[in-house]
């Protein structure tokens, strides 16, 4: 406590980002420090995680004391540790639970196991102060892409998940393909600006009927023939024109099935989350779908849409009130249950 | 001084206290069971530091097996020592994990020790200590068979230890291999070389407590060698010419 305000410090290590943050009262964020790893794993053309399990372990410490630093607070003054304990790279997530287990321990501060899915939903709670569930959330990363049906800050209901490739392996692998490399997300964002949407015309899959399920494995392979189609016929390729059109396929999807989950489900708002989140095309078109249909949009700054601590900590402070601390024996998993 | 003791580099994780004061032995709590490091290691801290009377703000240092061993399981212990010592705001005290087995020297009239870690594909990390514990065989990265070519040539007759011998067991026929029940380093191991080196001065801070692989991951000798490349390249030709 300081200042008579509950102090969290969430931290998150469950890929390429070490992030640490001081949230005070589950909502302000006081400081939010984050080391990303991209320019190490450009070289390899992605994530390895053995190399981000290793910078993790060299990062995370100076992270914690600079986010306190930042927050103007001590550690002493620390309520609650919150930490992602999964879905994630279990190497990567090893490092920040070890961590977290351990200030827990030295310091007497209790500790609260947070799901990463849970915590990219919870960034919406550090943005907009007065959001309360329930509303629809849209989580799209480089590991998930999911529908879920937010009912309180603690129940949550997955309506529709990937049955393939996450929306930002997709955008990954694309960009491999297209030579745009990596990280891809904002490399494709990038080069749609400068294309045409309607250049290409790559397949929207939307499943069976009334599915709020996504596929999105077989975008690469279109990608693919379409490259190479044009060779055989000798035609230049346009990269921008690919990366407009394969993201306009990829965002019409998310935005088309989102629309159909509010509908169904009558919910009244809308929040997006993770990193795919930062992509300027799906902001654009998911407030113009929003506001036809008057539905309230949250779309948290792209800094909490990409992996941080203050989701965590936020995310941390209603578990905590709701269930308690858990014990010294919290563990780290790859596969997590939302 | 009293010091805590991480050990989660092998199979088996444990952590100990010991007083640098005493010529007591460490009090030790061990895992019985594998993959159960980071899940367990802060519980059995708690409960050494209890069983020994010790209230953690009674510690002065906290030492840890940095490796060579399983990586995962290094980095558990070097991140818990480093939070550990963070928050405590004390030093720490690295501790080379093959060195350990030193603690196991005799003395004169007894055997030297042979330390070997499965490494996988023929590969150990290896190290040869004498009966009085000095250093024969640099510990590092070693094909088995260069451990026993060095064996051999200085004509040594050592006892086996570590995890090597499980994997490799078949190679060392004719050697004293150490039964299981003293085969592997224990965080007991730890306390004591930690001891040493806490006697001897040998403290770091907590940024500078840092693992020690002996290898480097798989990606980086592959950036290296260039197979990385061409592995790439391949796969992305496969892709267009599918």
């Amino acid at each position: 406590m300081k200042d008579n305000r509950f102090l969290t410090l969430g931290i998150e290590s469950s890929c390429d980002e070490t992030a640490v943050s001081v949230v005070a009262d589950g909502r302000d964020m006081l400081s939010n420090v984050i080391s990303s790893q991209i320019a190490i794993h450009t070289k390899f053309g992605g994530v390895v995680p053995e190399i981000a399990s290793r910078r993790h372990l060299e990062n995370v410490n100076d992270c914690v004391n600079q986010a306190l630093e930042d927050a103007g607070v001590t550690l002493d003054d620390i309520d609650l540790i919150g930490v992602t304990h999964g879905p994630g790279l279990i190497g990567a997530v090893i490092i920040g639970v070890a961590t977290a287990k351990a200030l827990s321990w030295a310091k007497g501060i209790p500790l609260v196991g947070v799901n990463h899915m849970h915590g990219h939903v919870s960034a919406n709670y550090i943005q907009y102060k007065e959001l309360e569930p329930p509303f629809m959330a849209l989580v799209v990363s480089g590991g998930h892409t999911n529908l879920i049906k937010v009912n309180d800050y603690n129940e949550c209901e997955v309506l529709g998940a990937t049955r393939d490739d996450a929306a930002g392996e997709a955008f990954d692998k694309v960009a491999r393909v297209i030579g745009l490399g990596y990280p891809g997300g904002p490399k494709i964002d990038k080069a749609a600006k400068e294309g045409n949407p309607d250049a290409v015309e790559f397949k929207r899959v939307y499943l069976e009927k009334g599915s709020l399920d996504f596929s999105f494995s077989g975008l690469k392979t279109q990608v693919l023939d379409y490259i190479n189609h044009e060779r055989m016929k000798k035609r230049e390729v346009s990269v921008p024109d690919i990366a407009a059109s394969f993201q306009a396929s990829v965002l019409d999807v998310l935005v088309d099935k989102t629309m159909m989950a509010v509908e169904r489900e009558g919910e009244e708002k809308v929040v997006v989350a993770g990193g795919v989140a930062a992509n300027s095309g799906l902001r654009a078109k998911l407030s113009e779908a929003c506001a036809e249909r008057g539905i309230e949009l949250c779309m948290p700054e792209p800094v909490l849409c990409t992996d941080n601590g203050a989701m965590i900590a936020a995310a941390a402070y209603y578990k905590y009130k709701k269930y308690g601390a858990d014990d010294l024996e919290l563990d780290a998993y790859a596969d997590l249950p939302f | 001084m009293y010091i805590l003791a991480i050990e989660t580099t092998g199979l088996l994780c444990s952590a100990a206290v010991i007083d640098t004061e005493s010529s007591e032995p460490a009090v030790m709590k061990c895992g019985t069971e594998p993959m159960t490091h980071l899940k367990l290691i802060m519980t059995m801290a708690d409960q050494a530091l209890k069983e020994k009377g010790v209230d953690k703000s009674e510690l002065g240092a906290v030492a840890v097996s940095v490796g060579p061993g399983s990586f995962t399981g290094i980095r558990i212990g070097v991140s818990t020592a480093r939070a550990i010592a963070q928050a405590l705001n004390i030093p720490c005290i690295s501790v080379p994990t093959l060195e350990e087995f030193t603690c196991l020297a005799g003395g004169e009239g007894t055997k030297p020790l042979a330390v070997i870690f499965n490494a996988r594909r023929g590969q150990v990390y290896g190290a040869v200590f004498s009966e009085m514990g000095d250093k024969l065989m640099e510990p590092g990265p070693y094909m088995l068979t260069d451990v026993l070519d060095f064996v051999k040539e200085h004509d040594l007759d050592p006892v086996f230890y570590g995890d090597g011998i499980d994997a490799y067991e078949d190679q060392l026929s004719g050697y004293e291999l150490a039964d299981k029940a003293h085969r592997y380093q224990t965080a007991a191991m730890t306390a004591e070389l930690g001891a040493k080196k806490a006697r001897e001065g040998a403290f770091l801070t907590y940024d500078q407590m840092l693992p020690d692989y002996m290898r480097e991951s798989e990606a980086e000798q592959r950036l290296k060698d260039g197979s990385l490349e061409k592995m790439r390249k391949a796969k992305l030709a496969k892709f267009m010419g599918r």
